[in-house]
């Protein structure tokens, strides 16, 4: 049977690791393949690159990184940030990278998704979607992209752009709630489930889970296929064995 | 030392397959050269993505015939992916594409899937019996030991043996006695392995599927030839 995939997001600037490496006990805890070989042996089931470096100099250093992690860590692993170009994507598939993932550039330029199935296969080619609620003065609940980090509103509908992206070849949609990012109160289920209903391809749920139980729900109530998963284990003391082991109790097929 | 020869056909993951194989020790090296094919050891035939894209690489680099004659010659050779669906007569992709046709049968589209792509972790039922060795020994046969790997996952528990699948299309082998493991997604079950002498081909990716997936390819790295 098919596991519900695991998938730690580890946020990179300047080929270090941001954001919550005091709490993980390594000699190198800034190091993404340090990183990537413990969360490895925690048991993840692929990891996520997210490249926040502002400049394009530092490009080459990303795939020197993607490199280095395909070199020691073989599981799945997909990386994104700031990819605009088929291009680009070629040299970091080329250099180990299983996924590439975008968001921005895909609503500035939906072709990119169709170029880059067209050349490296619609399983490659992962479509971020940053979703927010809509003003709640209408009668049906619908929720709209944002681009640029959340920080430009796009006044796409989510649903019919994760239709859109797919019809064009995007192979996954990771989707992230803005509401429930950073609350820890749980996954927006309604979101998701209306993603998951409306497309063919498996979905990524992301932002909102505090504990396990978070992630049991969202595996319980939609058809998700994954969960992306940053603070949860970055900052809080949840690891993937336990987050893992509350799914196996919970009866949500997992790979051990 | 046993050299390897990984066929480039342009494959996305074929650096991480290259990656995979140097990390269990193997002498590797990717290429399209007919003749150094020729002379490996072993040969490893990667793929993922469009099975039309594979077999426009291969024909226009002339590799269909030193494809053939590699298997005939009885060098072990192990098809991942894309690299095992074109070894057969033709694909439904694209209406109808043509295959090597090595294999008899076809490669179809899930039927009843909801999600499609399959990506992720899946079984694999293996069709071996287990044999009485120790898991783990080091076998002196020609073939790829297969059950000594199938009898190292059935050791284990039945999820810890899951390998990483991404794909759409599975292939539909004629010949029902080369089927050697078969995986099941959503209420479709499929042949996920096929071995004939030398040849053995899987659907799974085995650089990908982590300790498990690198015993896999150390066993095959480690056949005798």
């Amino acid at each position: 049977m098919l596991s519900k995939r695991i998938i730690p997001c580890l946020d990179i600037k300047d080929s270090r690791v941001v954001k919550g490496t005091k709490f993980i006990n390594l000699k190198d805890a800034g190091s993404p393949i340090e990183l990537a070989k413990f969360y490895n042996q925690e048991g993840a089931d692929e990891l996520c690159f997210l490249d926040i470096t502002a400049s394009h100099e530092k490009r080459r250093t990303l795939i020197e990184l993607v490199e280095k992690v395909a070199a020691e860590v073989f599981i799945p692993f997909t990386v994104g940030g700031g990819i605009s170009e088929v291009s680009q994507m070629k040299d970091i598939l080329y250099a180990g990278a299983d996924k590439i993932t975008i968001n921005t550039s895909a609503v500035k330029n939906p072709n990119l998704i169709k170029e880059g199935a067209k050349r490296f296969g619609s399983q490659c080619i992962v479509l971020a979607i940053d979703a927010k609620k809509k003003a709640r003065d209408k009668r049906q609940e619908s929720w709209e992209v944002y681009v640029k980090g959340g920080r430009e509103n796009t006044g796409l509908d989510a649903v019919e752009w994760a239709k859109k992206a797919v019809s064009l070849g995007a192979g996954e949609i990771l989707l992230t709630s803005m509401d429930a990012d950073g609350t820890k109160e749980g996954y927006d289920i309604e979101l998701t489930k209306k993603v998951v209903d409306a497309v063919n391809v498996p979905v990524i749920a992301s932002g909102g889970a505090g504990k396990p139980e978070h992630i049991v729900e969202i595996f319980k109530k939609s058809n998700c296929s994954a969960a992306l998963l940053a603070s949860i284990l970055h900052y809080q003391n949840f690891s993937i064995k336990e987050i893992k082991s509350q799914m196996i109790k919970e009866l949500v097929p997992v790979r051990k | 030392m046993k050299k390897i020869a990984l066929i480039d056909t342009g494959a996305a993951n074929i650096h991480s397959v290259h990656k995979a194989l140097k990390y269990v020790g193997a002498s590797v090296e990717i290429t399209d050269n007919s003749d150094f094919i020729q002379k490996a050891d072993l040969i490893v035939f990667p793929g993922v993505g469009a099975f039309s894209a594979v077999m426009e690489s291969i024909n226009s680099k002339n590799l269909k015939e030193v494809i053939k004659e590699i298997i005939e010659s009885g060098k072990p050779f192990l098809g991942i992916c894309v690299g095992l669906q074109v070894l057969f007569e033709e694909s439904e992709e694209h209406g109808r594409t043509k295959g090597l046709g090595i294999l008899k049968g076809k490669v179809i589209k899930f039927r009843k899937a909801k999600k499609i792509p399959h990506i992720g972790w899946n079984n694999v039922t293996w069709n071996v019996i287990a044999r009485s060795h120790e898991v783990g020994t080091k076998q002196s046969q020609s073939q790829f030991d297969l059950d000594c790997h199938a009898s190292l996952c059935s050791a284990r528990n039945d999820t810890m043996c899951q390998y990483y699948f991404v794909h759409s299309y599975y292939v539909v082998p004629s010949d029902k006695s080369i089927i050697y493991g078969k995986t099941e997604y959503d209420d479709e079950q499929f042949v996920s392995v096929v071995k004939r002498d030398n040849l053995i081909a899987i659907q799974f990716h085995p650089e990908k599927s982590g300790e498990v997936g690198l015993d896999f390819l150390k066993q095959f790295v480690e056949t005798k030839v």
